[in-house]
């Protein structure tokens, strides 16, 4: 088989795993460069080298190391029981290739993941050798993103983490249930127990980091998981509960939900179109967890388990709670402005600062971004409203219903990595000339 | 020093040759001359009118650095980097803004960022996010090749003057080899080598063929590039939403 069509293979094979991202570490070339590395940096923010045609970034090469696979999880295209071509990558060609794409900057870094061959450990130390390879061999200092695998040894978990800038390992289902239903080779303790493992070791890490600054990094730019939704049967509540209690339980930096794609073959699995809409809804309620301060039962109810497929879930919060607004733009706090539909964090924190030498009228608000398609039925400037509407709660869901079905979603932001914006902290460049300022924190 | 008036025709206007340094070097005479222009603009960009006293500004590296380190210690680090960026996005009028920027920023110090409800103040900071977002976006954009000897090079046409900062990027990233950039539309181009980043007017010409694997590393690109996009998800709005198609031209997999 020739280099071409293993790629094919086992990019064909990786394709389903959503992460992509290369935020989160931040690693000056230069810097590497002294301490023996021949060539790579990290930014804070990422970068997006490319996007295919489904729209979705693409940042570093996502590939398995092996195809192969012990395991028969239904809902996964490379199951021991499904007839497809395998193949398995060297430890070599995998850094070759990483190396060569990154010269040329098609990618920001390797995203490696596997089918478990033979066992757990065996392909934990197939992808820590290409880690390896890369790292010392190479002197590759760009970003590495790679999958731990349920129950390998935590002595590899740990030497992975040591290499790599993120390493993660998949939930795969939203609930027990439906992984012993779909994945009955794989338990909930064998995926919680490294994913505690290294949630704590980063802890420790950046104790350590704290005292010593030249310890070893372990996993700098966290851990992620991601959970396919819509081929089991879970409410969008306890999705986003479930998420809610990975972020503070495990302190994870993202959680990632993939639209299932029907190639499983067992019967209680669906066989319609991916669930593209209710994935940007859960996106949608992600950022509001990560970002505006909600809590996951604010954002749902027992009594409505599942999002409004025309609204956005800020929109539909803010709705229900009429007792709350209007927010009058010149005096709310920075909390209850994030709450308003239509502003944003980056808006929110323009009308604070700006506030503070006068007083702001709607025409402010455009300019620093504020939507006020959808802001005007919530706020008021000085006790007005916008244009001097009279707002009456009743009619608010019905005027932003018609408004929302006049402009049809575009998926612009969901689907999409949303590694725009993702974890974006600091500018990390500076302009030319200037010497020191490291973190310009222009982005928030 | 607040005499200055908004009336074109009463005022002064500066004109200079389009260089960041000659724009410090306006900033430089208003301030020594105690005359603030109603206007800067770039030579050829303005036609005065009768009434219009025009100055044209001599750049001058010396106190263009002036400028430089005061704006750097009396306002902020962070204020230069936005007017430098905003500076690049070339658009017309910005002159004004970031000149109205700077004198805000030299009365009321680094606080002149958070002045949000200022026109020039929300302005600049529109601007340099217009440019920091073409930058991020062709940090992955871009494309080198390799050619022979071990020289890698991409060429470019950025909205933004952007070249200067990519540049630093990949300087950066990529310290121990010889790179060369060419932004076509500007004619400009940025070469380093032997750790020593130069910025250039012209694009070179005779240039070293590829290197012998170039080829083989593009087609496995492409392959993988193909094979990596989900087909149920086909969305190519999405996709040039993202991607906008004026960058196509120099991105391979686009390209071939």
């Amino acid at each position: 088989m020739d280099a071409l069509e293993k790629l094919e293979i086992l990019t064909d094979a990786a394709k389903y795993d959503v992460s992509c991202a290369s935020s989160g570490s931040s690693r000056g070339g230069k810097a590497a460069a002294e301490r023996g590395a021949s060539m790579g940096s990290a930014m804070k923010s990422g970068i997006c080298h490319s996007f295919s045609g489904d729209g979705r970034c693409i940042s570093l090469l996502k590939i398995l190391a092996s195809n192969c696979c012990i395991y028969d999880c239904k809902y996964c295209v490379n199951r021991r029981s499904n007839d497809v071509p395998r193949t398995t990558f060297t430890a070599r060609e995998i850094a070759e290739l990483t190396v060569n794409f990154y010269k040329r900057n098609y990618i920001e870094g390797l995203f490696l993941s596997s089918g478990v061959v033979k066992n757990p450990d065996y392909t934990m130390e197939l992808i820590c050798e290409a880690v390896r390879l890369l790292r010392e061999e190479y002197g590759f200092a760009g970003y590495i993103h790679a999958k731990t695998v349920p129950g390998a040894d935590p002595l590899l978990i740990k030497k992975l983490g040591l290499m790599a800038d993120r390493i993660s390992v998949n939930i795969e289902m939203p609930s027990e249930e439906s992984l012993k239903t779909f994945a009955p080779d794989k338990s909930r303790n064998s995926i919680l127990k490294p994913m505690g493992q290294i949630s704590s070791g980063i802890k420790e890490n950046r104790h350590e980091l704290a005292l010593y600054k030249s310890a070893p990094k372990f996993a700098p730019a966290g851990h992620s998981t991601q959970m396919i939704i819509g081929a089991s049967p879970e409410t969008d509540l306890r999705i986003i509960r479930l998420t809610e209690g990975l972020y503070n339980k495990y302190k994870l930096k993202r959680v990632y939900f993939s639209a299932y794609i029907p190639v499983g073959n067992h019967p209680a699995l669906p066989n319609t179109k991916p669930p593209l809409m209710r994935e940007h809804r859960l996106y949608q309620a992600d950022w509001l967890l990560r970002f505006y301060g909600f809590r996951a039962d604010e954002i749902l109810t027992e009594e409505n388990p599942n999002f409004n497929e025309l609204l956005d879930p800020k929109c539909t919060w803010a709705i229900n709670h009429p007792e709350l607004f209007p927010v009058e733009v010149n005096r709310a706090d920075y909390n209850m402005l994030l709450r308003v539909p239509g502003v944003g964090v980056r808006s929110a924190k323009r009308i604070v600062s700006a506030r503070r030498y006068g007083r702001l009228d709607f025409a402010n608000l455009k300019k620093m971004g504020v939507v006020l398609k959808r802001a005007r039925y919530f706020l008021v400037c000085g006790g007005k409203y916008f244009d001097g509407i009279t707002v009456d709660q009743k009619n608010i869901e019905r005027n932003m219903l018609a408004d929302a079905a006049m402009s049809p979603q575009n998926a612009k932001k969901n689907s999409a990595q949303l590694s725009m914006f993702d974890e974006q902290l600091a500018l990390p460049l500076n302009p030319p000339k200037i010497e020191v300022v490291k973190s310009i924190t222009g982005e928030f | 020093m607040e005499f200055f008036t908004d009336d074109n025709r009463n005022g002064i206007i500066y004109t200079y040759d389009g260089t960041f340094d000659g724009f410090l070097c306006c900033v430089f005479t208003a301030y020594n001359t105690k005359r603030f222009p109603s206007k800067i603009a770039r030579y050829g960009t303005f036609t005065p009118s009768i009434f219009d006293r025009v100055s044209d500004v001599r750049t001058d590296k010396v106190e263009a650095e002036r400028v430089y380190e005061g704006i750097r210690k009396n306002i902020s680090g962070k204020a230069l980097y936005y007017a430098y960026l905003a500076f690049m996005t070339e658009r017309e009028g910005m002159e004004d803004d970031i000149f109205e920027f700077l004198r805000l920023g030299f009365k009321y110090g680094g606080r002149v960022l958070n002045m949000m409800n200022n026109d020039a103040v929300l302005s600049v900071v529109k601007l340099k996010e217009k440019a920091y977002r073409e930058a991020d976006k062709l940090f992955g954009f871009l494309r080198f090749e390799e050619l022979e000897g071990g020289i890698y090079y991409a060429e470019l046409e950025p909205d933004n003057n952007i070249l200067e900062l990519l540049a630093k990027h990949f300087e950066d990233r990529f310290p121990n080899r010889r790179f060369i950039m060419c932004d076509k539309g500007r004619g400009i181009s940025a070469v380093y080598d032997a750790g020593e980043l130069t910025l250039l007017r012209g694009i070179p010409e005779n240039l070293p063929p590829r290197s012998e694997n170039e080829e083989e590393y593009r087609r496995l690109w492409k392959c993988f590039y193909d094979a990596v996009e989900i087909k149920e998800r086909r969305n190519p709005k999405l996709q040039r939403s993202m991607m906008p198609k004026k960058y196509w031209k120099y991105i391979i997999e686009k390209s071939l």
